[in-house]
C-alpha cells in the first residue's frame, strides 16, 4: 500500500514535471482552467439576482454546492478520470503492452498513467469557493462538516465508476471518443440542486446513477440537512463500483493489441 | 534446464470482412462476415536457460502473438506455457518481474523528460531497492555508454541513444529472461553493433536468456544461437543457427577478365544464375553434392578466361525467405 501511494506520488510529479517542460503553455492552461471553472459561479450569481433563484436553496447554499462539485470533480479529472483518455490513446497506438509489462496492476498503473496536471486549478479553486460559501453559511457543525465530506468521497466513488464504465467502452469500441462528452453531460447535472429537477429525475440521480453524492447531498449535510438520500447514494455507489471493476477486467482480459 | 516450455499454443483472431464501395460500407453496419484467423496453430517448443533465441517469420506469420502470450500480454485460446514455473496472464504480476522487454517501435521513455526521470520511476514500479538501483544503473550506464545523454530530454536523443535507453529500462531490475521485439529497427550501422555487443556481454556473463524477433537477419546471424522460424502460425523451423546455413547449395562468384557470357553460362547444368553483378562477375549458385569444387573450377578453366572466383554460403536470409515459401 505504501509502496503504492509512494508510485502514486511519483507519477504525479513525473506528470507535473512533464507539463512544466512546456512552462508557459503550462501557465495558460492553469489560468484558462481557473478562469473557465469561474463562469459557473458567475453565472449562478447572475441567475440567482435576477430571477426565482433555486427553490430553498440560499445564494451561498448553491455557491457551496458549486464549489464541492468543482472540488470532486477537480480531484476525480486530476487523479483517476484521465483513464478514459488515455484508455483511447493506449490502445489506438497498441501501447497497452507497456502496461501489462509491469509488476502492477494495470488499472493502477493506468491512473498513474493518467495523472492530469491542468485539473490541479479546477480542484484548488472548488476549495477555496467551498471555503468561501461556508465562511458565509451561518451554524456549520462540525459533524456536518465530517459528514459532507464523507458524501464528497462517495461522490469521487461515482465518478470512479463512471470512469470504469468508459474506459471499458473504449476497450470495446475504440476511438469512441464521443463518450467523453456523455460524460462531461452527466456530471453537469450535478452542478445544480435536487429541487430544480422533476421527482423521476431526482429518485434517478439519488439511487440509480447517484450524481447527487457529488455535491448536492454533501452540501446540504454541512449545512444541516442530513437525509436517508445519503445512505441511498452510498450504497449505489459501492455496488456501481463493484460493477465498474468487474466490467473493466473482463474487458481487459478480451484485449488485443494493434500492430502486427 | 529449460526456462520456457510452450505446448499446443493457439491463438484465433476474429476479423470481419465487406466488399468495397459506400453501399457495402453502410450494410456493414448491419451484418459484417466474420473471419477467424489461427495467428498461432499448436506450436510447441522449449528455450534453454541462458540461450539466445531468434525468432522469425513474415509479417503476420504470429511470431508476435507467439512472444505478447509469452510476455504475459496477450491470453491464448489454448495450450499450456510454463516460464520458470509461472503461467505468463495467470501469474501476469510476479512473473513480469522477472523479465524485461524492448520494444523497437515503441518506447517506455518519457519524450519531454531525461531518461534518468524514466528511470527512476521503473525503480519504483518494480520496487527496486536504492543500493541494487544504483550499482544497475552505475553497470548499465557504462557498458551503454549513456553516462551524457541520460539527463537530456528524451525528445533531443538521437534513435540509437533512445535505443540504448530503453535497454536500461529493460535490464535495471535484473531480468532473467529478456524479450527484443525489433530492437534495432531503425538503427545505424555503429548503433546496431553496440547494442549487439551489450547483448553478448550480458547473455555470457548473467546467463540471461533472450528472446529476439527481428526482419533484420544479422541480428540474428551476430546474436543467435538457435532460430526458430514460424510461418501461417507453424514452426517451420526450430534448430541451431549453424544448422539453417549448413546444406548442400553454396554461392559461387566468378569475376572473368572478358565480358559475361551469360547465355552459355545458363546453358550448363547444375548452375543457376543468381545475378550478374556487372559485365565482367556472375554470382551462381550450385549443388555440391551434384558437382565438386573442383570439377566448377575445371568447367570455368576450359570455357572464358576466368579472372578470380569466390565460393561462398548462401545468407541466410535467402534460405530463409525459401522455409517461408516452403
Amino acid at each position: 500500500m505504501t509502496s503504492a501511494i509512494k508510485l502514486w506520488i511519483k507519477s504525479a510529479l513525473i506528470h507535473i514535471a512533464f507539463r512544466m517542460a512546456y512552462r508557459g503553455e503550462y501557465f495558460i492552461s492553469l489560468v484558462s482552467m481557473f478562469v473557465l471553472e469561474l463562469v459557473g459561479p458567475i453565472f449562478t450569481y447572475i441567475i440567482y439576482y435576477n430571477s426565482p433563484g433555486f427553490a430553498g436553496w440560499t445564494f451561498y447554499q448553491v455557491l457551496l454546492l458549486q464549489g464541492i462539485f468543482l472540488t470532486v470533480k477537480g480531484f476525480s479529472f486530476m487523479s483517476f478520470m484521465g483513464i478514459v483518455w488515455h484508455s483511447n490513446i493506449t490502445l489506438q497506438r497498441g501501447e497497452f503492452d507497456l502496461t501489462l509489462i509491469k509488476p502492477r496492476n494495470p488499472l493502477f498503473m493506468f491512473i498513474c498513467q493518467s495523472f492530469d496536471a491542468e485539473d490541479t486549478a479546477k480542484f484548488i479553486g472548488g476549495l477555496l469557493l467551498s471555503l468561501y460559501a461556508i465562511l458565509h453559511i451561518p451554524a456549520v457543525s462540525l459533524s456536518g462538516l465530517l459528514i459532507g465530506i464523507v458524501a464528497m468521497i462517495f461522490g469521487v466513488g461515482f465518478f470512479f465508476s463512471l470512469a470504469l464504465f468508459f474506459s471499458s467502452f473504449i476497450f470495446r469500441f475504440i476511438r469512441s471518443m464521443r463518450v467523453y462528452d456523455v460524460l462531461e453531460a452527466i456530471a453537469m447535472v450535478g452542478y445544480y440542486p435536487k429541487s430544480i429537477y422533476p421527482r423521476f429525475a431526482g429518485t434517478l440521480f439519488t439511487a440509480i446513477l447517484p450524481i447527487f453524492i457529488v455535491a448536492a447531498i454533501p452540501a446540504k449535510a454541512i449545512f444541516g440537512e442530513v437525509d436517508i438520500d445519503i445512505l441511498i447514494s452510498a450504497v449505489s455507489v459501492i455496488v456501481l463500483i463493484a460493477l465498474g471493476l468487474y466490467t473493466w477486467f473482463s474487458t481487459i482480459k478480451k484485449y488485443s493489441s494493434a500492430g502486427g | 534446464m529449460k526456462i520456457i516450455r510452450v505446448n499446443k499454443l493457439r491463438k484465433e483472431f476474429k476479423s470481419y470482412e465487406r466488399g468495397e464501395g459506400f453501399t457495402e460500407a453502410v450494410l456493414s453496419l448491419f451484418k459484417r462476415n466474420v473471419k477467424i484467423s489461427k495467428a498461432v496453430n499448436d506450436i510447441d517448443f522449449a528455450i534453454e536457460k541462458g540461450e539466445v533465441v531468434g525468432f522469425l517469420g513474415p509479417n503476420g506469420a504470429g511470431k508476435s502473438t507467439t512472444i505478447k502470450i509469452l510476455s504475459g500480454v496477450m491470453h491464448p485460446d489454448g495450450g499450456s506455457v510454463n516460464i520458470m514455473n509461472y503461467t505468463p496472464w495467470i501469474d501476469r504480476r510476479k512473473y513480469v518481474a522477472n523479465i524485461g522487454v524492448v520494444f523497437g517501435q515503441k518506447s517506455q521513455l518519457f519524450w519531454d523528460l531525461p531518461p534518468i526521470d524514466a528511470f527512476y520511476m521503473h525503480k519504483s514500479i518494480f520496487s527496486i531497492d536504492e543500493k541494487s538501483f544504483k550499482t544497475e544503473l552505475d553497470k548499465l550506464t557504462k557498458l551503454l555508454s549513456i553516462k551524457e545523454i541520460m539527463k537530456k530530454p528524451t525528445r533531443q536523443l538521437s534513435l540509437g541513444e533512445r535505443m540504448r535507453c530503453e535497454f536500461v529500462m529493460a535490464m535495471l531490475h535484473k531480468p532473467k529472461i529478456v524479450f527484443l521485439d525489433e530492437p534495432t529497427i531503425g538503427l545505424d550501422i555503429f548503433a546496431k553493433e553496440i547494442i549487439r555487443k551489450f547483448i553478448k556481454k550480458i547473455n555470457n556473463k548473467e546467463k540471461t536468456t533472450f528472446i529476439v524477433t527481428s526482419h533484420d537477419l544479422e541480428d540474428i546471424e551476430h546474436l543467435c544461437d538457435r532460430i526458430i522460424v514460424i510461418n501461417e502460425g507453424r514452426i517451420v523451423f526450430n534448430d541451431k543457427t549453424t544448422k539453417l546455413k549448413v546444406n548442400n547449395k553454396k554461392y559461387v562468384t566468378i569475376k572473368f577478365y572478358d565480358k559475361v557470357n551469360l547465355t552459355k553460362i545458363k546453358k550448363m547444368k547444375n548452375f543457376k544464375v543468381v545475378k550478374k553483378l556487372s559485365d565482367y562477375s556472375v554470382r551462381l549458385e550450385i549443388d555440391t553434392s551434384k558437382m565438386s569444387l573442383n570439377e566448377i573450377i575445371k568447367v570455368f578453366d576450359n570455357g572464358q578466361k576466368v579472372e578470380d572466383i569466390e565460393i561462398s554460403n548462401p545468407p541466410i536470409s535467402e534460405i530463409i525467405k525459401k522455409l517461408y515459401r516452403a
